[in-house]
């Protein structure tokens, strides 16, 4: 936010003036002192910080329509246009931003707005809190869900969502259709669903292709981020979704409302009082990517160094910048034995306490020696950042379904089936697992292609260079032509699992004042954006639970927001109306219709 | 990474060199050049090293460019935006499926043959003042626009406001995308190298026009064009295409300065510096001659 400081440097050379002219006169001193001591209102101007068109079309138009009805109701606005890896950046590691338009990451529980909302957790990195939130009223909201279960929880979590949407630290605008681009002459079964990485595992070959040949999964990628860097703890690098999750597995996975035991064979819920206890088993044999034994003490270690990766060594705690929800409940990981892992969770819920299990493993031996504090040649920056959250981890040691086999810095990125993974191997109790995983890998190599745009990626698809677009495409009419032109491609549509959001940087002023962002949030018109914007591809909503049990019904968006309902019509905003409600908030306008802030 | 339109344009280019080596460098030139072609070599050489030498660094640093850019660069995308404002949006408010399919292929074929053909029409002149003046301009514009993309962090239009601005090359022609940007390149546009170095080329046809008249016409329309295209397509903004002519004026001012005979001095020091290159290049040329003398008394003696 930058204030338009020429006025001010004008008004202090004046005060200087009648300063001088005044000194004499020592009545006149206390006016004086009086006028210009007291800072007056002056316009602001606020910047929208969001992607570049070429990786996030529908973000740069969301943060175009929000611009110009910002300057519409008289509120002075400027685009920022930053690449995705230095947007997250500047929001989620240095919180040097006003607003912010992006993807949130999916919001499946209402746990997962612990992390991302509490106050506690203000001063932490990455998806921890960017909107800098201090509400109390929210931290009780937050804690009493996590302290129940079943009906009760979910009227708990019923008022959190009321009480967000009131608030509006964020501003959700809609849920996007994700468009993909696939061909079917070597891989079938996408219409599944091919959002989540693990799904790739569930395609099948092509009847009319031989079992013995050799196939070669190939998607491509408009983000080069992936090539750069593999580490899942260094946020600004991973999307919402992020690819290094076929890399890294956790103890259970989710598939919709479903706790599907993974790397633990059997898990097992205890109550007791205030905390309860987990206890889970590990799947015998396991091992890492380089052929190390996986024990409970890989899993004990993992909470131990995601609440804090530089174990214990600094005075200062430096928690990874993902996964909080979870790990923070976890006071003490113990391994048993070497295949017996005990958790002690600080709820006595077992739908809050059962989602620790979603972390994903580290092996202890490697990410051990990244708990350093993180130097650039020596020079030690800051004592906050360690090794861990920066290193680019281009040869990713863990135990998921693929390993790395190849990475060219903004080329291609290869993957190759782990021939020890439990689900290949075949060995021990898979009952639990759903089905269209089962039966072995149906490419003998992932390799993910870095393309310049959408349009590029959808060509090739439709050439045949390419098998699918691992990350979706806009719903620009020419490019949903060439999909649905193209002879052996189909277009895969599903709805996305995580939003658009508008985020405030609600530590500073004007954002501190909640009634502002209800302001901000009237200046979108969600469902002239998903009519315009997503052209139809997506539904706008009133907050991330909308639809869900976890958002009361009269909280649904139904052709006009409920809560912050548009102030204006088609896309246009009302000036008068919008200028008459921000005055109902004791907001000013100068004489050229410009808001003033104090 | 592939390039899959790299034959195409060979071709097209390579057809396009030679009606231009015809209609416009004249067949009897040409013949007259096979004579001097050595010579005019060597001592054409040393300025196409230095180019070349320039156009790799400039290579290495836009990829490795972007980042270094994000950590002490200046970013202007908001401030070419508060000047212009929707300009290049008024311009493709004009666009139509002809002007779509022309100004793409002038963009990439059109903008290819016009930088590359004066080098070689000036090769063949027998004044050896327009060639080194054309290596030394485009090495200029290089090593300047390098530095611009260094300390200038710019996105172009159709990634600031797709609302306006359509992605008309790509939609139309997405292999395109494949050649003409690296991935991370995309905040490479101020100021504009395909205007500035299209101007040059049109400048100095201009002071070339004794002899390549024809050239003149040719060089400027396709000029014009080059610079129409960069905003039609929606790559530039209308402040990278002032930058641009600017730029070019900057460099063929720059490059007649260096070239011209009264810089004695400047002479005296070029002379020095590339003394060791011509050691090399006789000796390379002495070398290839002999080889073809023996080659040829070889052949005489079994016959």
């Amino acid at each position: 936010m930058e204030a338009a400081t020429a006025k001010v440097t004008r008004r202090q050379l004046l005060g200087a003036a009648a300063a001088t002219s005044l000194a004499g006169t020592s009545g006149c001193v206390q006016r004086f002192r009086s006028i210009v001591n007291r800072q007056s209102a002056e316009t602001v101007s606020l910047s929208v910080t969001a992607p570049p068109a070429d990786s996030d079309r529908l973000a740069t138009l969301i943060a175009r329509h929000l611009v110009s009805n910002l300057e519409a109701a008289g509120i002075e606005a400027t685009l920022n246009i930053l690449p995705q890896s230095e947007l997250l950046r500047e929001v989620l590691l240095n919180q040097n931003f006003d607003l912010f338009v992006a993807r949130l990451p999916p919001v499946v529980d209402p746990q997962e707005y612990t992390a991302l909302l509490h106050s506690s957790f203000a001063g932490e990195q990455g998806w921890q809190n960017p909107y800098g939130v201090t509400d109390m009223l929210l931290d009780d909201h937050l804690d009493a869900q996590q302290r129940t279960d079943g009906e009760s929880r979910r009227t708990n979590a019923r008022k959190l969502t009321r009480h967000l949407t009131r608030t509006q630290p964020f501003t959700t605008v809609g849920f996007p259709d994700e468009i993909r681009a696939v061909r079917t002459d070597q891989f079938t079964g996408w219409e599944e669903g091919i959002a989540t990485p693990i799904s790739y595992l569930a395609l099948e070959r092509a009847s009319e292709i031989p079992p013995e040949e050799e196939l070669s999964l190939e998607l491509s990628i408009t983000d080069s981020r992936l090539s750069q860097n593999l580490n899942p703890l260094s946020v600004e690098y991973r999307q919402p979704e992020p690819f290094t999750d076929l890399l890294y597995d956790p103890l259970v996975r989710r598939f919709g409302e479903e706790f599907v035991p993974w790397m633990a064979s059997e898990w097992a819920f205890e109550r007791d009082g205030d905390q309860s206890t987990i206890t889970a088993s590990l799947r015998p044999g396991l091992v890492w990517h380089d052929g190390t034994s996986i024990t409970a003490q890989d899993v004990a270690f993992t909470f131990r160094f995601l609440s804090d990766t530089s174990l214990d060594e600094l005075e200062q705690r430096v928690p990874a910048p993902l996964y909080r929800s979870w790990t923070s409940i976890v006071s003490e990981a113990r391994a048993v034995d070497d295949e017996t892992i005990r958790l002690t969770v600080e709820t006595p819920s077992e739908a809050v306490a059962k989602q620790v299990l979603l972390t994903p493993i580290f092996p202890a031996h490697i990410w051990r020696e990244y708990s350093s504090v993180a130097d650039i040649s020596g020079f030690e920056r800051s004592k906050d950042i360690t090794e861990a959250l920066v290193f680019a981890n281009e040869n990713a040691i863990g135990s998921g379904p693929v390993e790395v086999g190849n990475v060219v810095v903004d080329e291609e990125v290869v993957f190759q089936p782990f021939e020890e993974h439990f689900l290949t191997r075949g060995e021990g109790n898979l009952a639990e697992i759903p089905e269209r995983f089962a039966g072995g890998f149906p490419f003998d190599e992932l390799r993910f292609r870095v393309t310049p745009s959408n349009e590029t990626a959808v060509e090739l698809v439709a050439q045949g260079d390419l098998d699918g677009t691992a990350m979706d495409v806009d719903p620009r009419e020419a490019i949903i032509e060439r999909i649905a032109g193209a002879s052996e491609v189909s277009m895969v549509v599903e709805r996305s699992p995580s939003a658009y959001h508008i985020g405030y940087n609600t530590s500073t002023r004007p954002f501190s004042n909640p009634y502002f962002c209800r302001l901000v949030a009237r200046l979108v018109d969600k469902q002239h954006v998903v009519d315009t914007i997503f052209r139809g591809y997506g539904a706008a909503v009133s907050n991330p639970f909308d639809g869900t049990r976890w958002s009361p019904n009269d909280l649904g968006f139904d052709s006009a927001d409920p809560v912050v309902p548009f102030l204006g019509a088609d896309g246009e905003v009302d000036t008068e109306q919008a200028r008459a409600e921000f005055r109902k908030r004791g907001f000013e306008f100068d004489e050229d219709g410009t808001l003033l802030l104090r | 990474m592939s390039f899959p339109l790299l034959p195409e344009i060979v071709l097209v280019v390579s057809l396009l060199t030679v009606l231009g080596l015809i209609l416009i460098v004249g067949l009897d030139r040409l013949w007259r050049f096979r004579v001097d072609a050595i010579d005019r070599f060597k001592g054409v050489f040393p300025y196409l090293l230095l180019l070349g030498g320039v156009l790799a660094v400039n290579s290495y640093l836009r990829r490795v460019g972007p980042s270094l850019s994000w950590v002490f660069g200046w970013q202007i995308t908001d401030d070419i935006f508060a000047i212009e404002g929707n300009f290049v949006g008024i311009i493709q408010s004009y666009s139509n499926p002809i002007a779509d399919l022309y100004f793409s292929y002038i963009y990439i074929y059109g903008y290819i043959f016009l930088v590359a053909f004066p080098v070689l029409a000036y090769f063949v002149l027998s004044d050896e003042r327009p060639i080194r003046e054309i290596t030394l301009a485009y090495t200029i514009n290089y090593v300047v626009g390098v530095l611009c993309y260094l300390v200038f962090i710019a996105y172009g239009p159709r990634n600031v406001m797709p609302d306006l601005v359509d992605q008309i090359l790509y939609l139309n022609w997405p292999e395109s995308n494949l050649l003409t940007t690296d991935f991370n390149a995309n905040v490479n546009v101020f100021p504009s190298l395909h205007t500035s170095l299209s101007m040059t080329v049109a400048l100095l046809a201009y002071r070339t026009r004794k002899s390549y008249p024809l050239w003149v016409p040719v060089s400027s329309i396709l000029a014009v064009s080059v610079m129409i295209s960069t905003m039609y397509l929606g790559i530039h903004w209308g402040t990278d295409v002032v930058a641009g002519i600017g730029l070019a004026v900057f460099s063929v001012g720059g490059a007649s300065w260096l070239v011209s005979p009264e810089r004695r001095r400047l002479r005296a020091i070029g002379e020095r510096l590339r003394a060791p290159i011509d050691r090399m290049v006789d000796w390379f040329v002495d070398l290839v001659r002999e080889y073809r003398q023996t080659n040829r008394s070889d052949s005489r003696l079994d016959s």
